[in-house]
């Protein structure tokens, strides 16, 4: 209601003429919160792993004063229980509670990124083709902009086999890239998976296109 | 009654369903994306008039006005106004 309001303000203040309701005319105006652009990539960044814990030296302090059997083996779970009841300081105990979940820390950070190694699934065109096609995280303008670009970059491709130079073929991959970029970031807040996948199938989609013979297969 | 007839049209510019106005933003976003992709130096797309089928007239928020269209070879166009 209110969204309709403000999408629709500066229509009638511009006429009296705008009778008809804007949806039906012409005049769309943004609201407020409209977003910019997508940003760039957040789940490249999201894996990589995570940085070393800084603070390590004030845990091996705090576990050689609270107990020696549990910095040997490293676990940082079994320590925290135990600390309350083997220390009878209040300032040990509290060290070894602050830093309990720095070590903890890297432990489920490296957890899911060997599933996603798991997970990586191979390369599959079609399936890439149809997701891209039945997205809503990109709108019919964007697609059409990008299918153009694509259509452009197969054309370029298909003059460097044709020509026979294939070293050239290595100068489109900065354009590919580039393309596979904004895909991707476009992708990224409304349809992760999807910028995932295509992500993970670049080296894959690349071997094709550089390749003359699986490039004809193609195309 | 133009008074009248103009309080009409604010009404019924809000009595606008929340889908149709979801739409609009989704457009709006769409011709961001769309400039973006092209090139052109835009930001958010602040409004949009239809001038005809896939054919808007769009105010950027960097004060930049484009028309965006379909031409008839079926690539998407961004002319600066």
């Amino acid at each position: 209601m209110t969204a309709g309001c403000a999408s629709l303000t500066p229509a009638s203040h511009e006429a009296d003429a705008h009778v008809v309701p804007a949806a039906a005319t012409s005049s769309i105006v943004a609201a407020p919160d409209v977003d910019e652009a997508p940003a760039t990539l957040p789940a490249v960044a999201a894996a990589k792993p995570a940085p070393a814990p800084a603070p390590k030296a004030p845990v091996a302090k705090a576990e050689a004063k609270a107990e020696p059997k549990a910095s040997a083996t490293g676990q940082a779970a079994p320590r925290a229980k135990a600390a309350p009841v083997e220390q009878p300081r209040a300032k040990v105990e509290a060290k070894a509670s602050v830093a309990a979940p720095a070590v903890a820390e890297p432990a489920k950070a490296a957890a899911p990124v060997v599933v996603e190694r798991k997970a990586e699934p191979s390369l599959n065109v079609s399936d890439l083709t149809t997701g891209l096609r039945q997205t809503n995280a990109i709108g019919a303008f964007t697609k059409l902009a990008l299918k153009n670009q694509l259509d452009d970059l197969l054309q370029k491709f298909q003059a460097t086999h044709q020509s026979g130079q294939q070293p050239r073929a290595a100068g489109l991959r900065q354009p590919f890239d580039a393309l596979v970029g904004k895909v991707t970031g476009l992708l990224q807040s409304g349809d992760p998976v999807l910028a995932r996948k295509i992500e993970n199938s670049r080296e894959g989609i690349w071997a094709i296109l550089s390749d003359p013979e699986k490039f004809k297969s193609v195309t | 009654m133009p008074k009248l007839t103009s309080i009409g049209a604010v009404l019924a510019a809000c009595l606008l369903s929340p889908a149709q106005a979801a739409e609009s933003v989704t457009l709006l976003k769409d011709l961001s994306s769309a400039l973006s992709v092209l090139g052109q130096p835009c930001g958010p797309v602040l409004s949009a008039t239809r001038q005809g089928e896939n054919d808007h007239v769009v105010t950027c928020k960097d004060g930049n006005r484009y028309r965006v269209f379909i031409n008839p070879q079926g690539k998407v166009v961004a002319q600066k106004q």
